[in-house]
């Protein structure tokens, strides 16, 4: 193995334990701040952490069968295999993104998803199938918009390349495409309330409707990979968003703060609205993000 | 107040608690508790988790099923039919993990001592590790509870779910003897079925 | 000897046994499976051999048959499929009625099949296609459904009018080039509007076949009442005949630069004919995908999920372009290996419980745990999720679409894929998953033949997940054969990355990474040994307390996807199908109307004869 290989696996490496790191960091920020605004102490900051060491010191695991065995670890490896192709900068932590483009990342990262509703699937519980059934429903739902935001970006930068559409919003906010496509933008940042499955549209793991949902059935072990891969798709997640529409990073650093301002929208969006039900979730997404990204992607083409 | 004896531990439990710092600490300062009321008791819950107590920053919240709850609140007094449901939903809670009685009704019947339909002592049916007194004991006191079931499980002295699991024909037997028609509905009486 | 004749010779003789030992159910079975290996061995055997010379084949001037490597890759699919299909209906026709015809009409089909696949003009392809039909036809007449008769009858009344349209093209063009042949189509006898007119006509004869929106109104019908096994057939590898000979004639005969003359748009870069194919495509892939998540029949559901995958076909032919038709080349592969598996996946579940709804079913991972794999393998594949051979279908398809500029088409195609997803779960959630019903306790594993039937794809899909240049290879051999007129290579293909000018993947090194992530995180997961894992009962979930029995319905499969049947309530009564069937209505009233002229009364028939006579004599005299 070459040194050039050899630190890209490194860097590959300490990202992936960066994202969870950092994924529960912000989601323990989050939970401070939801606490602030409902005037309250909120959990400290290490208890994502604490949560997770206490689930691994489980003493018991119990399982249906084999697919509930292996669905979180397929859940972790899509995930981490979405992980390992967004750029999260220049240089080596450009990761593997030149193994695949847009459409790969877009496609791969249903790997997890996939897996998750397998091994829910095998736990035969009827709340999981429900959540399942609901979580595809509003992915079916907020696709349309993200699919109209991304192609609009790839007509617009004649490319699928992550990084290419990153070195075209070079030079200032101005440029970035969440303010030089206005329409596209807005698109998007509608499309990712769904796609962080926050307040309003939370209907797949509602506890009090369909018992919390997917995870009905996960404890110990089980919940405590779903909780790891939950905080690194989040980062995948926004990550890819700050990449596509605001600007990339030049620096980690720089990074990690614009993927904590773009946590903060959702976050504050769900304070203010309540749960939405199922059939508005979906007719939501498909009326007006959808309309705005048709206009978006019609003035791209055109 | 009958006199049963309640069961010991046997002395070999300690390879089943062989907790290391780490996970000692976070098993205390991470308990997600299954969100269940049973009597009137639960209504001390609201304000003990909304922002005048807030049990969050003590590392506590609830969660909506058994598969991930460290502990069962029994919130007061618990009617023969609601036993049913708690029996089964402890039993489904992974080990370890913690019961705590809530209330004078838990401890002794409280004022419900000469009802035909509620349980009297609670840990006859499954073990409690902490008792809070009260009718009812207010957020403070539940408070104090959480605090002290934390230092229990700092000094590995929370073992009711290993005594349960020791005793478990002992339980099983108090069970059926106030559930007559324990297996007539359904109920199994193995542990994980 | 030539090869050509030496395949025929082997068919027909499979065929000739097929009929003569009709009732003799192993030696038939064997003779069959037999002549379709062989013939199959053959074509691979020469597969590539030729596909520089081309080595053809006449009959009096009027019959040409050609052996090329366009052609040796559909008749592969077929013969693949065929055998597949014969091998699972070893067990799945086993003493059922029609078991006897059914594997003659069969080879018929498959006989008619290659024929119209070698042939190089339009007098034996034409044959060649209406024997399909029949042969197919016959097939569907072979089951036991009740309904059977009206569907069959349903779905040859609608490949006759395509036949016809066809068959009215083909003297068209005979009428002006004077030659059957593909190779003598000569666009400068034609004006603009009579090859208009002769592209919509041809279109529709194969669009029918191909079940595209319109004209899809025979296919779930037809797909759900056939013998399942056949079925895989049909839909696996017979809807694709339409797709080749849309290829064949659009590109093959009447060439880029014709249908450019009918119409060409300098924006999209292409005709408006091809444009309309695409947008059909598109519409297609996407209500079949819609009809497919909201079906309770897991039959009915496959039949819509196909009509939704030729779709995705038709769309590359309309590209026309390198990349384009490369994805439907691929996609014709793919889908074949999927719908395959799936379909005799879904027949030895219904072999084995006679069940055909999805609430019907459930749990059976423990009893089918081979059909379990293959149908994981195959919905992975079916969703075109990355480390499989599904994505490389999606991949070229959409870069495809892009590189011509239809963004629109694009974003549509890429929400129907996500809608595969919603409809592939259900049929692994809701047959395997979940809580298994009482009465399929002692459900039996499938049969030995289906389940080899149905792993066999499975592995080519993982194979086709990790090497799809392999496939590429040959597909960009052949479109450089069938003389298309403009060519630029529009997707590179170096070991197993795939560049175009808008995107890259790398199949090889993606699925690797899958693997290895995929084995550390194993490790890392069993690192921690203390605890004890519990294999638990089915009952034993979260019913918050609840005491369940086997007898409480706890499975969520009914109106799965209800939510978005409910949202889109007031669309979805709109459906060509029902339009059919309300049009179907009023022809029936209308014909009892004309019935009564038959009163049985002779005197009324003198009177009808008698006019008839006059207004002839007046049409004539004046
Ligand atoms: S202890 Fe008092 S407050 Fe609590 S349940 Fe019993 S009666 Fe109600």
């Amino acid at each position: 193995m070459s040194t050039d290989s050899m630190y890209r696996l490194l860097v590959t490496i300490a990202v992936i334990l960066g994202s969870i790191i950092y994924g529960f960091f912000i989601n323990s920020l989050a939970r401070r701040i939801t606490a602030r605004v409902q005037n309250r102490m909120g959990p400290p900051l290490k208890q994502p952490f604490i949560d997770v060491i206490k689930l691994y010191s489980k003493r018991t695991f119990v399982t249906h069968g084999i697919m509930q065995t292996l669905g979180p670890i397929l859940m972790l490896t899509g995930i981490i295999s979405t992980l390992i192709l967004i750029p999260y900068g220049k240089g080596y932590l450009t990761l593997y993104s030149s193994n695949g483009d847009l459409i790969t990342i877009l496609y791969i990262m249903t790997f997890g998803q996939l897996a998750m509703a397998l091994a829910v699937g095998q736990a035969g519980n009827p709340y999981g199938t429900i959540g399942v059934a609901r979580g595809l429903t509003r992915m079916f739902g907020y696709e349309l918009p993200l699919i109209l935001a991304l192609i609009s970006l790839i007509a617009l930068n004649h490319s699928a390349d992550v990084n290419v559409i990153i070195a075209n919003q070079h030079g200032g906010i101005a440029n970035w495409n969440a303010f030089r496509h206005p329409f596209v933008g807005i698109t998007a940042l509608l499309a990712m309330l769904g796609m962080m499955s926050y307040q309003p549209f939370d209907n797949a793991s509602a506890p009090a409707e369909v018992a919390s949902g997917p995870i009905t059935e996960f404890g110990g072990k089980f919940m405590a990979i779903m909780m790891t891969t939950n905080a690194m798709f989040v980062v995948a997640k926004l990550a890819l968003l700050v990449d596509l529409f605001f600007g990339g990073a030049s620096n980690i650093f720089i990074l990690a703060l614009k993927i904590f301002l773009l946590y903060l929208y959702p976050l504050f969006v769900g304070l203010v609205f309540p749960r939405f039900a199922m059939e508005d979730t979906f007719l939501f997404f498909w009326k007006w993000p959808t309309l705005i990204g048709f206009i978006g992607l019609a003035i791209a083409i055109f | 107040m009958d006199d049963l004896k309640r069961p010991t531990l046997d002395s070999d439990f300690t390879c089943d608690m062989a907790f290391n710092k780490i996970t000692k600490w976070a098993q205390k300062n991470s308990l997600w508790l299954l969100a269940y009321g049973t009597g009137c008791g639960a209504i001390e819950l609201s304000p003990t988790m909304t922002s005048r107590y807030d049990w969050s920053r003590l590392g506590i919240r609830g969660s909506a099923t058994p598969r991930q709850a460290d502990l069962l609140l029994i919130t007061g007094y618990l009617s023969t039919k609601t036993l049913k449901r708690v029996i089964r939903s402890y039993e489904q809670m992974q080990d370890p993990k913690y019961v705590i009685g809530f209330g004078s009704c838990t401890i002794n019947g409280g004022m419900y001592y000469d009802s035909y339909n509620t349980i009297k002592q609670l840990d006859l049916y499954i073990p409690v590790d902490v008792y809070i007194n009260g009718c009812m004991p207010r957020p403070e006191a539940v408070l104090s509870g959480l605090a002290y079931l934390k230092d229990k499980i700092g000094d590995k002295k929370a073992d009711g779910w290993i005594k349960y699991k020791q005793n478990f024909e002992w339980y099983r037997e108090n069970q059926k003897k106030i559930l007559k028609s324990f297996n007539g509905d359904n109920m199994p009486d193995k542990y994980n079925w | 000897m030539n090869v050509l004749r030496t395949i025929a010779l082997i068919l027909s003789l499979g065929f000739l046994s097929s009929i003569l030992f009709y009732k003799i159910r192993e030696l038939r079975n064997l003779s069959i499976i037999a002549s379709l290996s062989v013939a199959l061995g053959f074509v691979i055997k020469f597969f590539g051999i030729y596909t520089g010379i081309k080595r053809a084949f006449s009959y009096k001037d009027l019959f040409y048959f050609k052996f090329d490597a366009f052609s040796n890759f559909f008749v592969v699919l077929i013969l693949g499929v065929g055998l597949l299909a014969i091998l699972a209906s070893w067990n799945y026709m086993k003493e059922k009625k029609g078991e006897t015809f059914f594997y003659v009409f069969f080879m018929l089909t498959i006989l008619g099949m290659v024929g119209l696949v070698y042939s190089r003009d339009m007098l034996s392809f034409f044959i060649g296609w209406e024997v399909m039909t029949m042969g197919s036809f016959l097939v569907i007449l072979q089951s036991n459904e009740k309904d059977r008769f009206k569907f069959a009858l349903r779905y040859f009344i609608i490949s006759l009018i395509g036949a016809y349209s066809l068959l009215w093209s083909m003297f068209i063009i005979y009428n002006k080039v004077h030659s059957f042949k593909f190779s003598a189509f000569n666009s400068s006898v034609f004006t603009k509007g009579e090859l208009t007119t002769l592209l919509i006509t041809i279109s529709i004869g194969f669009l029918i076949k191909a079940a595209i929106m319109p004209f899809h109104t025979w296919a779930s019908g037809a797909y759900s009442r056939s013998p399942l096994t056949f079925t895989a057939f049909f839909s696996g590898a017979m809807s694709k005949m339409g797709i080749y000979g849309l290829f064949i004639f659009l590109y093959g005969s009447i060439g880029l630069s014709a249908i450019y003359k009918t119409g060409y748009n300098e924006f999209f870069q292409t005709s408006y004919f091809q444009y309309t194919l695409v947008w059909l495509g598109v519409i297609t892939a996407f209500l079949g995908t819609l009809r497919a998540i909201l079906s309770e029949d897991i039959r009915v559901m496959l039949a819509y999920s196909s009509v939704g995958q030729l779709g995705y076909m038709l769309i590359g032919i309309g590209l026309g372009s390198t990349l384009g038709l490369t994805a439907t080349l691929f996609h014709v592969v793919t889908h074949g290996l999927f719908k395959t598996s799936l379909f005799i996946v879904v027949a030895a579940i219904i072999h084995r419980t006679g069940k055909t709804k999805f609430h019907e079913l459930g749990g059976l991972i423990n009893n089918m745990p081979i059909a379990f794999i293959a149908t994981l393998i195959s919905i992975i594949t079916l969703a075109g999720i990355p480390p499989l051979g599904g994505f490389a279908t999606k991949w070229l398809l959409y870069e495809a679409m892009i590189e011509k500029r239809m963004f629109f088409a694009t974003a549509i195609t890429m929400l129907a894929s996500i809608g595969a997803f919603l409809y592939a779960y259900r049929l692994i959630q809701n047959l395997f998953l979940g809580q298994r019903k009482l009465e399929h306790d002692d459900v039996k594993p499938a049969p030995l033949t289906m389940q080899i039937a149905m792993l066999i794809p499975a592995l080519g899909m993982v194979f086709l997940g990790f090497f799809p240049n392999l496939l590429i290879k040959y597909t960009n051999l052949f479109i450089e054969l069938i003389n298309i007129d403009f060519f630029k290579l529009g997707v590179k293909v170096t070991d197993t990355a795939f560049t175009n000018s808008y995107g890259y993947w790398n199949a090889f090194y993606l699925g690797s990474a899958v693997v290895i992530i995929f084995i550390v995180s194993t490790i890392y997961y069993n690192l921690q040994r203390r605890a004890k894992i519990y294999k638990i009962g089915q009952l034993d979930i979260y019913t918050a307390g609840e005491y369940v029995t086997r007898e409480t319905p706890l499975n969520y499969s009914f109106n799965f996807y209800g939510f978005i049947f409910d949202s889109l309530k007031p669309a979805i009564k709109y459906s060509v199908t029902n339009f059919i069937t309300r049009i179907s209505k009023e022809f029936i009233a209308l014909s009892d109307f004309v019935r009564r002229i038959y009163t049985g009364n002779g005197q009324h028939y003198a009177i009808f004869t008698m006019i008839f006579t006059i207004i002839t004599l007046i049409y004539f005299l004046s």
